[in-house]
């Protein structure tokens, strides 16, 4: 991969990423406050499918309790990116403050990674089916 | 002396006249960004006035708005947008939450005993003091979703800095919140025109593939906002039938 001096936009990018990610943590207490108030997916309670981002809200609560465990049984998709928004925001403050490179990325994908994300959306959709 | 210029490497090497590299702040898109910076980006414009005068261009004339809106430089302005309307949307729709909670639950049946469809008047207070950093999470979490979706069709056109700042400039319909009742949903709908019209812009793709790239993340991850928007119709349409 080629890598680059980051602009100043791809260090505030980098910094957007870490504050989203800091305060989704530290608003911990808010989030598990809210979390009951949220309405059942109307998709279940109406067809009795789970939609793709069903167990989405107790992946997180899960994850707010440390529970990794459950937060992947409930959508294991929602689980992953979830951690990898917190651990990537940390990565991303650290990256700034190192004056690290930016990694020049392409505005295209390819075909095979085209159908390798949608595979694993679908595929995390019927884990959610299965497991409802 | 006239001194001719090198033959062409059909191997694979530069062309003859092979452009200058562009710098790394300088995004490929960049050069063909129409007109002055928006209003609210440009040092020395009044700051009310650029607010205002930005947000009437994004409302009346948003294809033009999103084609001046540069692709490259600085997002603090943006981000500063995104938090101020955001904030604006999100007291008015939580004080419309505390003051109208109990008469919806008497007037829409569909409501009747549904006290969890809205949020304790504590939540929606930590809501209206929290704003400005839910804004920020909203923004780049929105913006991530736009952007994987904008390279799945193969529409973006630019980085995700870009994508970031269409999402903030797109805020400008929170404005709609003032409006009770039906101001959230307006608003949701008039965003979703906005990003459409946004990315297509901004990203210098299709108006297809910016559709595309906004309304997938609702038809595969978000139908139950569709089935939500659905309920809360049928709720409104129950309460109007049963008042003739």
């Amino acid at each position: 991969m080629r890598l680059t001096t980051p602009s100043r936009e791809a260090r505030q990018l980098a910094l957007l990423w870490g504050v989203a990610a800091a305060a989704a943590v530290a608003l911990r207490p808010f989030w598990l406050a809210l979390a009951p108030l949220l309405p059942a997916c109307p998709m279940r309670a109406a067809t009795g499918v789970p939609c793709p981002t069903c167990g989405t809200t107790r992946t997180a609560v899960a994850l707010l309790s440390g529970d990794f465990p459950a937060a992947l049984l409930a959508n294991p998709l929602a689980a992953v990116v979830a951690v990898g928004f917190v651990v990537g925001g940390a990565l991303a403050v650290i990256w700034v403050c190192a004056r690290g490179p930016a990694p020049v990325l392409s505005q295209r994908i390819s075909p095979a990674l085209r159908a390798a994300i949608v595979a694993v959306l679908l595929a995390n959709w019927a884990w959610v089916i299965a497991h409802r | 002396m006239a001194s001719t210029p090198p033959p062409f490497d059909p191997t694979g090497g530069p062309p003859p006249f092979a452009p200058p590299p562009l710098p790394p702040s300088v995004s490929p898109v960049d050069d063909q960004a129409q007109g002055p910076a928006l209003p609210f980006e440009q040092p020395g414009y009044p700051f009310l006035e650029g607010l205002y005068d930005t947000a009437r261009l994004i409302i009346t004339t948003p294809g033009e708005a999103f084609g001046r809106a540069r692709v490259s430089g600085d997002l603090g302005r943006p981000l500063l947008y995104a938090v101020i309307f955001g904030w604006i949307g999100i007291i008015a729709s939580q004080i419309y939450n505390i003051v109208f909670r109990g008469a919806m639950w008497n007037v829409l049946p569909g409501f009747a005993g549904r006290e969890e469809m809205f949020l304790s008047t504590g939540v929606s207070i930590a809501t209206m003091v929290l704003a400005p950093i839910l804004v920020l999470i909203g923004v780049f979490i929105a913006a991530l979703i736009f952007h994987l979706f904008l390279l799945l069709v193969g529409g973006a056109g630019g980085g995700l800095a870009t994508t970031v700042k269409v999402v903030c400039y797109a805020s400008t319909v929170q404005i709609t919140q003032v409006v009770p009742f039906c101001g959230g949903i307006v608003g949701g709908l008039w965003a979703l025109v906005l990003y459409i019209i946004g990315f297509a812009a901004a990203h210098r793709t299709s108006h297809g593939k910016a559709a595309l790239a906004v309304l997938l993340p609702l038809v595969l991850c978000c139908v139950c906002i569709a089935a939500a928007v659905a309920m809360f119709g049928a709720a409104i349409w129950a309460a109007i039938a049963g008042s003739r």
